[in-house]
């Protein structure tokens, strides 16, 4: 009897479960130059990437909340992913391990990604999620454990907060892709560390990384209104000093960012724009700001406008905060043609981006080698201008046609010269489904010449031609099979071998 | 609000309705709603099913027999006349009466729809299949497009506005997008995200402003499938992109940080290709002066045992243009301590192997500036790892 409710419960339940095993295995060859300056050594990577993945859709039954059949209401999502090397390539140099490469054979190559319990349109106006998640927002791909909270109240507004802590690559199984940027395992040396700072090199050197970094954020959103949507967020994230001793005047604290941004997007019709604002509350700066427009006109046309202003900014921890002084300010235009004939359509390109140089500001402190300045060594004021271009421009153009809705082929055309170096080229590609819902061929050619505007002195320059063909093999339902192959040849390789073969089993109850 | 619909609505009455929804149809049939609307013929009294249909599979064409309270149809007589049209071709055209007449076919649209519940709230027949007493046939061309959905399933206050309400969806609640007619894509409607062959490369101003709109046809895991930093994605990353790709990273003409982080992903890969150089891997050692240069003469002044090299300050190839234009280039393959061999102020320890220190990198009047005193007040550790504690230039900005 006492089980009886629980039986009434599974029957009345129809939870949907998804395992997804994708395994990767990659071959490639790197080009790698030693002390002595010479760059004639491949190394061999080989990587094993095995994500397992687990999902639980609609847990609770449909009508736990209401006669809502559309949407599942309690949900479990993860992935786990085993990341491996083999090769030379993680062989240690004369110079000691590579801090930032995985270890062989340790913890690290196992990674939680996320794992997340999660609800939707709970009560009819709750979601909530509970866990390792990933966020992305204007203010970045972010990575967090915690709960976060959404809201939605009459009145086309939702109300959302998060807090938790940062992942980093410290947390348990945890992978660093969207961790803070600025600081790395590779500081964290007695070169960075601050005990040295206070004076005593010889102790052991604390890591901050190693300090947990809670979390947290709101966000006003809009919601249910067509024609416009806005999102205003802040997060917060912080840590408390590693290895602190009582009057060595290390702060007790530290923010790790603090950010406020804003967006917008707004359909009038053929006309919507869209931006965001960034402000990074840390630096107090904007860092980033974004505008654009897309025109629909008559019979499909559509014209893109962008306009991007880009500031840097790290970890709160990172000294790149001082060094990054200039933001660079991109103008982009795009536009696509509707699908002409049967099934040819081509866009085209172009965009602007100016590197910010005032020439006259930079480094208009005294600036003396060594400090201080003296009358007999004196203040060293630039007077030149910088050797690289300040400009980047760049234009595409390319266009695709399908073939029968069994495939297409698609060939794009580019040029872009400036800061950063020069890139011409072209490539063709395609892909044809041979055999209805079996299999796949496809298959890329690429011609291009580039430039790298830093080493010139080296000669890097070089054309390369690069060929790859692949198939998609669809075994059963569910079972996939992917290969490919990419070979390269320009005047530093013969030729170099890159090779992927990807499985993909999902089975779904 | 509502001319911005309308003038929505226009824009998509163009390429009619989707043929993913509405698949083709065969319809063998000569028929005029014209007609028959002109003779006040309401349109239940044909389509007798449709008041009380709750499902898109539910056919609603009308038989045969709701023709015959008219038309005085005579299977006996293929061809017969009569004062109201009565001949098998007349709606048949070409049956001659033997066999079955071409068959009919209307696919199941790939939607939930029930037409009790709008015939209950009191919508016309025209406001969704528009004014048919100018229509013959009737075709894939009179069933409603999404924007005209939309004109009241929007914002849930006049009807519910959940993707699912109409759409079908996945066991995740995501909107079903793959079918035998093809793949359902936006049209760009709602968010201007119309999913044009260059939309994977430019979707980062709509999957920005807003992750949720996304997330009703996209699982997450999509989106880390290609923001993994595992796998190239052959449209972003072409043949031979690790020889190519230093031209796209100094430039940042694609976000390289949306996939791998400067710091944990790049730094380790370059410092293994030997094109970063690695001062002091690990606790200090000697340094590794190396023969290669990647940077181009005149890029720093002194080598780091303070012998002068040719470059200076006022050098065009000074790193300090590139450093302060765009900082994350260097990041990418020098971790921090790489700037403190040099920059570390002159009150701290020198490092063993270096006998730089204390150039000065902040940028012009930046003990003035708003961004130092910011800086300071939110996380002054980062001052302590050039300015020992004791410097009292470290807090100089500090209010």
């Amino acid at each position: 009897m006492f089980f009886a409710p629980l039986a009434a419960a599974s029957i009345a339940r129809a939870a949907d479960f998804e395992v997804e095993a994708e395994t990767i295995g990659q071959g490639y060859q790197l080009r790698q130059c030693d002390d002595a300056g010479r760059c004639d050594t491949l190394l061999d990577r080989r990587r094993l990437t095995q994500y397992l993945n687990l999902h639980a859709f609609r847990i609770l039954p449909d009508d736990w909340t209401g006669p809502r059949h559309d949407r599942n209401h309690l949900y479990f999502t993860s992935s786990l992913r085993f990341d491996t090397d083999f090769g030379n390539y993680l062989n240690a140099p004369a110079s000691g391990r590579i801090p930032e490469l995985p270890r062989a054979q340790s913890a690290d190559e196992f990674q939680l990604l996320y794992a997340v319990l999660g609800g939707v349109d709970m009560f009819g106006f709750l979601d909530f999620q509970l866990g390792r998640q990933i966020v992305f927002d204007l203010m970045d791909f972010y990575s967090f454990d915690g709960l976060d909270v959404k809201v939605r109240l009459p009145w086309w507004v939702a109300l959302e907060a998060w807090s938790g802590l940062e992942v980093r690559d410290e947390a348990p199984i945890a992978s660093p892709i969207y961790e803070l940027d600025g600081t790395s395992r590779g500081s964290r040396d007695a070169a960075t560390c601050l005990r040295l700072a206070v004076g005593r090199p010889g102790d052991p050197c604390p890591d901050q990384h190693d300090m947990i970094a809670p979390t947290f954020g709101f966000a006003f959103e809009s919601w249910g209104i067509q024609i416009f949507h806005g999102r205003l967020a802040y997060r917060r994230t912080f840590s408390d000093t590693a290895g602190r001793t009582a009057g060595d005047g290390l702060p007790p604290q530290g923010f790790n960012e603090e950010k406020l941004s804003y967006t917008l997007n707004a359909n009038l019709g053929s006309f919507r724009p869209f931006g965001g604002l960034r402000y990074n509350l840390m630096l107090g700066a904007l860092d980033q700001i974004e505008g654009g427009v897309k025109l629909g006109f008559a019979a499909g046309h559509s014209v893109l406008g962008e306009y991007i202003y880009n500031a840097p900014s790290f970890d709160g921890d990172s000294i790149f905060n001082v060094f990054a002084v200039f933001a660079y300010n991109d103008l982009r235009l795009t536009y696509t043609t509707p699908e002409l004939g049967d099934g040819l359509r081509m866009w085209a390109s172009g965009f602007v981006r100016f590197f910010n140089d005032s020439t006259a500001d930079v480094h208009a402190l005294p600036a003396c080698s060594p400090m201080p300045c003296t009358p007999a060594n004196p203040p060293d004021n630039r007077t030149a201008t910088p050797a690289t271009d300040s400009e980047a421009v760049g234009v595409t153009a390319g266009g695709r046609y399908k073939l029968s809705g069994r495939g297409h082929v698609r060939a794009d055309a580019y040029y872009d010269n400036g800061f950063g170096g020069l890139r011409v080229g072209g490539d063709v590609s395609g892909r044809h489904q041979v055999v209805l819902d079996k299999l796949d061929l496809e298959g890329r050619l690429t011609l291009i010449h580039f430039e790298p505007d830093l080493q010139k002195q080296n000669g890097f320059e070089a054309t390369s031609f690069g060929a790859q063909a692949g198939a998609l093999y669809t075994m059963t339902q569910g079972v996939r099979l992917h290969l490919l192959v990419e070979e390269n040849n320009n005047r530093y390789y013969n030729y170099q071998l890159r090779a992927i073969a990807l499985l993909d089993l999902t089975f779904l109850r | 609000m509502t001319a911005a619909l309308l003038v929505t609505m226009l824009f998509l009455q163009a390429d009619g309705p989707s043929r993913v929804i509405f698949p083709e149809q065969s319809l063998p049939l000569r028929f005029s709603h014209a007609l028959h609307l002109k003779k006040n013929i309401a349109c239940d009294y044909c389509h007798t099913k449709a008041p009380e249909s709750t499902e898109a599979r539910d056919f609603l064409i009308p038989a045969e027999e709701a023709c015959s309270d008219c038309h005085p149809i005579d299977r006996a007589q293929p061809f017969k006349v009569a004062k109201v049209a009565a001949r098998c071709d007349a709606c048949h055209p070409g049956w001659q009466g033997q066999g079955q007449p071409p068959r009919v076919s209307v696919p199941t649209p790939h939607l939930k729809f029930n037409h009790k519940i709008h015939v209950s709230r009191g919508i016309a027949c025209q406001q969704c299949h528009g004014d048919m007493t100018k229509v013959e046939l009737a075709t894939r061309a009179q069933m409603p497009r999404m924007a005209t959905c939309l004109s009241c399933h929007v914002g849930g206050t006049k009807a519910p506005s959940r993707c699912g309400i109409c759409h079908l969806l996945q066991p995740a609640g995501t909107v079903q997008v793959e079918y035998a007619e093809g793949k359902l894509a936006p049209s760009g409607a709602i968010r201007g995200d119309a999913h044009t062959p260059s939309f994977r490369k430019d979707h980062a101003n709509v999957a920005r402003n807003d992750e949720q709109y996304c997330l009703n046809c996209h699982r997450k895991d999509e989106c880390l499938s290609c923001h993994n930093g595992v796998l190239k994605p052959f449209d972003f990353h072409g043949n031979d992109y690790v020889s190519i790709h230093s031209v796209d990273a100094r430039r940042d003409s694609i976000k390289c940080q949306a996939c791998h982080r400067l710091q944990t992903f790049c730094v380790g890969c370059h410092q293994r290709a030997g094109v970063a150089q690695d001062v002091s891997s690990g606790l200090p050692t000697a340094p590794i002066m190396r023969q290669i240069k990647f940077h181009p003469d005149g890029w720093v002044q002194r080598d780091l045992s303070g012998q002068p090299l040719t470059g200076f300050k006022t050098d065009p190839n000074h790193h300090a243009w590139q450093a302060q234009r765009n900082i994350r280039a260097c990041a990418a393959c020098h971790r921090e301590q790489t700037c403190l061999e040099c920059h570390m102020s002159a009150s701290m320890a020198p490092l063993p192997w270096t006998k730089i220190k204390g150039n000065n990198p902040h940028p012009p009047n930046w003990v003035e500036s708003g961004r130092c005193s910011t800086l300071v007040a939110h996380n002054k550790r980062v001052c302590f790892k050039c300015h020992a504690t004791i410097d009292n230039r470290a807090l100089a900005c500090m209010p």
